[in-house]
């Protein structure tokens, strides 16, 4: 009975948040976008055709045909199929590198917005010294070092891309600290570690979730870009690769080399932002 | 059992862009009293004049800047961490408002069942559930209706029932009302005001009761203490205090009382000028620049608490009562 109460209470929270979302155009908008690419990869084995790394497949630069939904590239690899798992390495790494991100973020903005005073003062610091350094070339740097196995690629791109989530964090810690439920769970005897995780936390969560939406269309350019440039693994189909692979071949009139894969980019990362001004909308 | 001895909190006051240090606020400035076992204990003053920041000091949930406040024969400034622990079970606080003290995104369940697990109170599930269930019976709500709704569903005065619950579920000993009732509606205040009273003899609790509004202090406490711009400047028997008032500023405050009787007209007494800042308060008595009766000792020596009463004790600071 107690847990049928909850239930109803969840459940009413959602239906309410969902009346405001779909007002929003470009919030309903960014979440076809994504669902579209997330049923995409979700649904990548059942409906490619063929083994998307697997050259000479078709001829080389195959024309789009039946055979070829989209055609073959220069290795004579089918791009549909490319282009399906291309959706899953898109995700994963832009998830799971934003994941890194927003933890070391927020335990960063948490830490340094709760205690304030010196701590604070040392955590900005470093949050600033990340921020102007040049991301981009770091990570280029570490990936030539350590090589561009998928793993390191996205705890490189996690480990840059926190500055901004420890940013909001801080503030809103800083907010909330000082309110009076704070105070009161003080006077109950609780300790720091409790009132900063159970109950300023959820309070400051959706800002957390919208900038690590943010950070996570950013981690997938970033992905792409070092792709582009051929720093990660080769055996992987990353949109970014297929894009610096048709880069060479322009001269020649083979359009859907480049126009699937950077459709796919552009639609992935305008959905996500889109999702993240909506949410963003609704909180404030 | 509570005593307050010469307890002083100074805000830093910072101005300007570089929030550079300009002075003090003068919250609290040398406050003594005590608070007897089993008795509720009337804190009275314009709003202001620091009762709030003294509720919050004597419970160090903001550092004093001097003074010391002993429960139980012991120093609460000078705690350790444990010892700290036992005092946060033991006294508690009700805050003035019922929306802000209470945390939005947390249900009345997990908002009462906090101080049971903070201090390891009901270690199995159903144990816990039992006791919230109580808790917000006794407080007037309805557990089987109300444990699983979060704070915004609910009016000012079931908020604040909750907050009682929640003041209420480590057994305290002693609890500081901070002004309960002020920004509730006016319907329901008379609720919650019986609903402390019967709570305080049901869990035989001792009271610090601050109000800034003497007609609901009246039937509430047996003692009241009244305080002026950071200073105490009358305690007395509830009854003494409202008979015969010996502070002219006590006396001021008694005649803004409303009598519900109209065949009895009280004079009432309009002060002149303005409540002094806290930054840099009058010297001498701090209210001489407002009183009908000061003489010229008024500017320049501070009175000094001292009883009038005899065994009944009627501390007054006055240079007129002697
Ligand atoms: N955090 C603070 N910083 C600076 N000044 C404060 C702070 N809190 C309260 N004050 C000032 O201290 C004085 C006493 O405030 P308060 O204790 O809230 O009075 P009351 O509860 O009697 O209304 C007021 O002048 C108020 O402006
Ligand atoms: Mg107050």
């Amino acid at each position: 009975m107690l847990s049928k109460n909850l239930i109803i209470s969840f459940v009413g929270d959602m239906s309410r948040f969902w009346r405001r979302y779909k007002k929003n155009r470009g919030g309903v908008v960014g979440l076809l976008f994504l669902a579209f690419v997330v049923i995409l990869a979700i649904a990548a084995p059942a409906i490619s055709t063929y083994d998307p790394t697997k050259t000479g497949v078709g001829g080389i630069f195959a024309e789009p045909s039946s055979t070829h939904l989209l055609g073959t590239d220069h290795l004579g690899r089918d791009i549909y199929s490319r282009l399906l798992v291309g959706a899953r390495v898109a995700l994963l790494v832009s998830f799971l590198a934003a994941g890194i991100s927003a933890v070391i973020g927020s335990v960063v903005g948490a830490i340094g917005g709760y205690f304030g005073g010196i701590v604070d003062h040392l955590l900005s610091k470093v949050t600033e010294i990340f921020q102007v350094i040049p991301m981009f070339f770091l990570a280029l740097l570490l990936l030539t070092i350590f090589g561009g196995s998928q793993w390191i690629v996205i705890s490189t791109i996690g480990v840059l891309g926190w500055p901004s989530i420890a940013r909001v964090t801080r503030g809103e810690f800083i907010r909330e600290r000082e309110k009076e439920y704070v105070q009161a769970a003080f006077a109950l005897g609780a300790s720091n570690l409790d009132i900063a995780l159970f109950e300023i936390f959820l309070n400051v969560l959706p800002p957390i979730i919208i900038s690590t939406c943010f950070v996570m269309s950013s981690a997938m350019l970033t992905e792409a870009a070092l792709s582009f440039l051929g720093i990660s693994d080769p055996s992987i189909p990353s949109w970014g690769r297929m894009i610096g692979d048709a880069r060479l071949f322009l001269f020649r009139d083979v359009w859907w080399v480049l126009l699937p894969p950077a459709l796919m980019l552009c639609i992935t990362t305008i959905g996500i932002n889109l999702i993240g001004d909506a949410l963003n909308r609704i909180i404030r | 059992m509570l005593e307050v001895r010469n307890l002083k909190k100074y805000y830093q006051l910072k101005a300007g862009i570089f929030k550079k240090q300009v002075g003090f606020v003068h919250a609290v400035d040398g406050i003594s009293f005590n608070v007897k076992k089993g008795e509720t204990l009337g804190l009275v003053g314009e709003s202001g004049c620091g009762k709030t920041t003294a509720g919050l000091t004597i419970l160090r949930l903001i550092e004093p800047t001097a003074g010391e406040v002993f429960f139980e024969g012991k120093d609460i400034f000078k705690a350790t961490k444990k010892e700290m622990r036992t005092f946060r079970r033991e006294l508690q606080i009700i805050f003035q408002d019922p929306y802000s003290s209470l945390n939005p995104r947390m249900t009345v369940y997990d908002i009462v069942s906090e101080p049971l697990k903070v201090h390891g109170l009901a270690r199995k599930k159903n144990e816990k559930t039992e006791k919230v269930s109580q808790l917000i019976k006794k407080a007037g709500l309805s557990p089987h209706e109300h444990m699983h709704r979060y704070p915004h569903e609910f009016s000012g005065g079931q908020r604040q029932r909750i907050g009682i619950a929640r003041a209420l579920a480590t057994n305290p000993k002693l609890i500081i009302a901070d002004e309960p009732v002020s920004s509730i509606d006016v319907s329901v205040r008379a609720q919650i005001l019986n609903l402390l009273q019967d709570l305080k003899k049901e869990f035989r609790l001792t009271m610090l009761f601050i109000s800034h509004d003497l007609s609901v202090v009246k039937h509430v406490c047996n003692r009241v203490a009244v305080m002026y711009v950071g200073k105490i400047v009358e305690i007395a028997k509830t009854k003494d205090l409202y008979n015969n008032p010996q502070h002219p500023y006590s006396e001021v405050l008694l005649s803004a009382i409303p009598v519900p009787n109209p065949k009895i007209r009280r004079k009432r007494i309009l002060l002149r000028g303005e409540v002094p800042t806290p930054v840099n308060p009058p010297l001498g008595c701090r209210f001489h620049p407002r009183c009908s009766y000061a003489e010229p000792a008024c500017e320049k020596v501070e009175p000094k608490l001292i009883n009038i009463g005899g065994p009944d004790e009627h501390l007054v600071a006055c240079h007129l009562r002697k």
